[in-house]
């Protein structure tokens, strides 16, 4: 057979759903411990990040200021040098050379006097010593009727404020062809007027390095900008000096780029998210001392690059774990459910008969052995309640069988040939018994003795065995007694004598005894409880033959019974049954009644006796309509022929 | 189906019979009895009012209950029997053995 996968399969199979449930709630386990986990990992990472960054920002920012500490002290130290030699123009070249050639980092160095400081002759005064390209030491005289530094702002805004000054980077056209900063230091005269401006150029090509050292990670980048957001730093040449972070992010989406560079050029310190072309990134940012602002751009899936390729891992590792597991499972389970199926079979097996089947086995005490346990059980109460079936039904089909025969026995005791006095032309005699159950308590009996006819019918109260037992003593008595006495009377008394002996079980017998004198048509006859029988001729209305009401036989030993006498004469037919006939019943419990039966003989009129009972069959079979027979019924039709004299 | 009821009023006990005493009621109602088989001067009323049917089964029950009380020296008396149910005490003669009430 085909394997059947998917729904069906999962519907149909306990360990295919089992193994369903068991995966399934592991990967709902794993997911949310996974969400809580990265959660926290997410966070702690983020943190260390941001550490991490802030640590190199401050540390290059140090590094920076260092720098920077160092031009101001080493210019404020040959700040007396100059003060000395202030009025001696070619002592000052000197004092420059010596400057710049003991401070490497500086590239140039001058001081630019305070216009007609030396006269109207020398409007713009200022020597200035420099390194050019070949590392020599070059001097020249700067001020002159193109250069104003008067209006420059390394002169003017330290002249003006009178205070050390930075000044923005620009681009040295006249001197270092590169990317300078100039350090202002105002030198004062006596009278507390700053007289001149010493300077120290210093190149920002160290400056990019260092700021460009900050490597948090391989795609961070770095830039810094001056006092008005001018780029400083970036790692797009192009835009150094020539854009300001304003102007160059103007057509950018995120306007967090905007209040970043606002804080930084504010000379706050920070950190902030911001959203770049499709790249998210992380902006730390800090002031150093010049005003100037430096900041390190984290892209985002560099930061949580570790925690990423940690996820991936891990989903992996977990992935492969399901699949591991959805297979063991499947062993497991198969493992502990082959012994269900093999029951399964077992079951099948003992339900087609084979109680001998063996079990599968169980070597623990666990739901299998029970369930072992319980097949055994359930094996052995099979066989011994087959066993038992196989008997009773035996004893049953015994019993059946017994009552059959006691049925046929029975049958055998009472006359049913019919006619049963064929040489008798005067005679027309029938009768039948129905009983209830296999064996009946009704009885009736007749035969022919000195010419007369004796005849009875008998209802033994109750049915079945106990009442046939009874129906076949009565009718024995009957055969012994009758033909020893006169009357009916005699042999009602008789009877009675016989039957309440020793009649501890309380039965009693109802009996109508006739001793109908063939000769003359005259009946005699004793009822002891029982039904009148119903007299039935032309020419008068069907009706019930008066009786007195006798006890039924059994009952008191001694009961005088009475003898009654009808001429009964020839054509009149005399109808006896038990009240099987007419206490019949319906569906609806409903009796046939006395009336019915009347009527019904009413309508009777002429017919033989054979005819008269068959139509009094039918009819109580369709009063009856399939309603189950409750009690025995037992009928005789009995009339004399007028014999033709003739014949 | 057969309703057997026994009520005591002093030294009197009433047997209540409703419905159909046919084969299978009959012993039931012997069962029902069983107090009566213990009583030593029994004084029996049977209410037969609401009897609607009786079988030979059935009257056997009431001859097993006559013979005890007689035995006993109590009585046992017949309340209004249904018309049906007359006939039959009477056909069968054992109108004659009981007192009606």
């Amino acid at each position: 057979m085909k394997k059947k996968w998917g729904l069906s399969r999962i519907r149909n199979s306990f360990s295919a759903r089992l193994r369903v449930y068991v995966v399934g709630f592991t990967a709902l386990l794993f997911i949310v411990a996974f969400y809580v986990f990265f959660r926290f990992s997410y966070g702690f990472i983020r943190d260390e990040a941001v550490h991490r960054a802030e640590a190199l920002l401050d540390n290059t920012i140090l590094r920076i200021d260092g720098v920077l500490d160092a031009v101001e002290t080493a210019a404020g130290n040959s700040a007396w040098e100059v003060e000395t030699y202030r009025d001696e123009p070619d002592s000052l070249y000197a004092v420059l050379s010596r400057f710049v050639e003991r401070n490497p980092i500086i590239s140039g160095s001058a001081v630019a006097f305070r216009k007609g400081y030396y006269g109207q002759g020398e409007a713009y005064f200022s020597p200035y010593v420099y390194t050019n390209a070949a590392g020599k030491t070059e001097r020249r005289q700067l001020g002159n009727e193109t250069y104003n530094y008067q209006e420059k702002e390394w002169f003017a805004e330290p002249m003006r404020t009178g205070k050390p000054h930075w000044s923005e980077p620009y681009f040295d056209t006249g001197g270092g062809e590169m990317i300078m900063t100039t350090y202002s230091l105002p030198l004062y005269d006596g009278q507390q007027q700053v007289y001149a401006i010493f300077t120290a150029d210093i190149s920002l090509t160290w400056l990019t390095e260092l700021v460009n050292s900050i490597r948090p990670y391989p795609r961070a980048y770095n830039l810094m900008v001056g006092r008005e957001g001018t780029y400083i730093v970036h790692h797009r040449p192009e835009r150094i000096l020539h854009e300001t972070i304003f102007s160059a992010t103007r057509d950018m989406k995120d306007s967090t780029v905007g209040s970043i560079g606002r804080h930084m050029v504010a000379g706050l310190r920070g950190m902030e998210m911001l959203q770049n072309d499709d790249t998210l990134s992380y902006v730390f940012y800090a002031p150093i001392k010049t005003g100037w602002s430096v900041a390190t751009v984290c892209p985002q899936e560099e930061v949580f690059a570790s925690l990423d390729k940690i996820q991936f891992r891990v989903v992996a590792i977990v992935c492969i774990g399901l699949v591991v597991l959805a297979v063991a499972c499947g062993r497991i389970i198969r493992h502990v459910t082959t012994p269900l199926s093999r029951f399964a079979g077992v079951a099948r097996q003992i339900a087609g008969g084979h109680f001998d089947v063996p079990l599968p086995q169980s070597k623990y005490k666990d739901e299998m052995g029970q369930l072992h346990d319980a097949f055994e059980y359930m094996q052995g109460a099979l066989v011994e309640y087959v066993h038992e079936l196989q008997e009773t039904t035996a004893q049953k089909e015994r019993i059946e069988s017994e009552l059959r025969i006691a049925s046929e026995i029975q049958m055998g005791m009472i006359p049913k040939l019919f006619p049963p006095f064929p040489e008798r032309k005067d005679i027309d005699l029938y009768a039948t018994l129905k009983p209830a159950k296999e064996v009946g308590g009704d009885l009736y009996d007749f035969f022919i003795h000195d010419e007369k006819l004796l005849f009875v019918i008998g209802d033994v109260s109750g049915k079945g065995i106990p009442a046939s037992l009874l129906m076949a003593v009565t009718r024995s008595l009957f055969r012994t007694i009758a033909t020893h006495r006169e009357t009916a009377k005699e042999i009602v008394s008789a009877l009675n004598r016989a039957v309440a002996d020793n009649n501890e079980a309380n039965m009693f017998i109802t009996l109508f005894v006739g001793i109908l004198d063939l000769q003359t048509g005259e009946l005699g006859y004793c009822n002891a409880g029982h039904n009148p029988p119903v007299l039935n001729r032309g020419g008068e209305d069907a009706h019930f033959l008066s009786c007195h009401s006798n006890i039924p036989i059994g009952v008191f030993e001694d009961f005088e019974y009475t003898e009654e006498h009808f001429p009964l004469g020839f054509g009149r037919m005399l109808l006896l049954y038990t009240d099987g006939l007419t206490e019949a019943e319906n569906r609806e419990k409903a009796l046939y009644s006395e009336a019915r039966l009347l009527e019904t003989m009413q309508a009777l009129k002429g017919l033989g006796a054979q005819e008269t009972i068959d139509a009094l069959g039918k009819s109580v079979q369709a009063f009856a309509n399939g309603a189950e027979q409750s009690d025995d019924l037992t009928m005789l039709a009995l009339q004399l022929k007028p014999i033709n004299p003739n014949t | 189906m057969l309703n057997v009821t026994l009520t005591n009023h002093e030294t009197e006990t009433t047997v209540t019979l409703e419905g159909r005493m046919d084969t299978v009621a009959a012993p039931e109602f012997e069962q029902a009895l069983a107090p009566v088989w213990d009583m030593e001067h029994p004084q029996i009323l049977l209410d037969c009012q609401k009897l609607e049917y009786i079988s030979s089964s059935g009257l056997r029950v009431f001859l097993k209950l006559k013979k005890f009380v007689d035995a006993k020296g109590g009585q046992v008396a017949l309340s209004t029997l249904q018309p049906t149910v007359k006939e039959v005490f009477e056909m069968t003669g054992f109108a004659k053995m009981f007192q009606m009430k």
